[in-house]
């Protein structure tokens, strides 16, 4: 009877080394992999870019810039080197009717279809719907922002 | 008899002292690796470069970086933020940094200054003069 008890015992101690190894794997393991994970803030680039893009064509609802022929980095003031990549790292088109313009990369414009969101290895897309008024008639217009920096933000 | 019941309040004694250390230990694991100098540099240089990003000419944006300036290590308070170009670099080790880039096309200049209540960070943002500027 006494032997039997002394055995259970030890064998609760096992339990909870098992437990303690099992929590302390799960703790690190979790910890590891949320930290290694760079801080991704394109949403919040592609957000921001593309309201730059609408207060730059837009002023209390009516457009006052020529969208056609818009020059979007010289207007908007916006500057898209960076030397840390290669290549352009952004892609903002403005749609207007049928007729769109663009600059960056176009190759970025795919990325705001119909494709997986929760892909985080692909560029962040951000699209803006809208109507305004030009020359007293209401448009609507489009805007599509792209950031890509993939290196920075996910892995 | 006795001696029985000293070692079990021993050895309940002794597992829950290793039950404590265990948590404690962990807790201390968890808050070294989410306050490391790597992921606050990339931290601050993101967060600043959205600032920027999302101001206008003419704002001056204060942040209390007291928090952040603890953690530097081997280098002057004055070189810990900069801005080249278009770049947000942040530094709290003179082995480490973290650069970021934003797409407003502003000048941009830091000011670190000391209150009381600690040390803050004035970022100054102005409409473009130069093509390049370099501060610290």
């Amino acid at each position: 009877m006494f032997q039997n008890k002394k055995a259970d015992e030890r064998m609760l101690s096992f339990y909870w080394m098992i437990i303690f190894v099992l929590i302390t794997i799960a703790v690190v393991a979790a910890t590891v992999m949320f930290f290694s994970k760079p801080l991704d803030v394109r949403g919040a680039e592609s957000r921001l870019l593309s309201d730059r893009i609408v207060s730059c064509i837009a002023k209390n609802g009516e457009v006052v810039v020529d969208i056609e022929g818009l020059d979007i980095l010289g207007e908007c003031d916006i500057n898209f080197e960076d030397s840390t990549y290669n290549e352009v790292q952004y892609y903002v088109e403005v749609g207007f009717e049928d007729k769109k313009g663009f600059v960056g990369d176009e190759n970025f414009e795919v990325y705001c279809g119909d494709l997986d969101s929760d892909e985080e290895t692909i560029p962040v897309c951000h699209v803006q719907k809208m109507g305004l008024l030009k020359d007293g008639e209401m448009v609507f217009v489009e805007i599509k922002a792209v950031v890509r920096k993939v290196e920075q933000n996910a892995k | 008899m006795k001696n029985k019941k000293a070692n079990v309040l021993t050895e309940n004694v002794v597992f829950v002292i290793f039950t404590i250390l265990f948590i404690a230990i962990l807790f201390a694991f968890v808050a070294r690796a989410s306050s490391g100098v790597v992921r606050i540099e990339e931290a601050q240089a993101k967060k600043i470069a959205l600032i920027i990003d999302g101001a206008e000419p003419g704002t001056n944006i204060v942040l209390n970086v007291q928090d952040v300036l603890k953690k530097k290590r081997n280098i002057d308070n004055n070189k810990v933020f900069s801005v080249v170009g278009n770049r947000i670099l942040v530094k709290l080790d003179s082995n480490s940094g973290y650069v970021y880039s934003f797409f407003n096309e502003v000048d941009v200049k830091f000011d670190l200054f000391e209150k009381p209540e600690g040390w803050f960070l004035s970022i100054i943002i102005n409409e473009k003069e130069d093509d390049e500027n370099v501060s610290e």
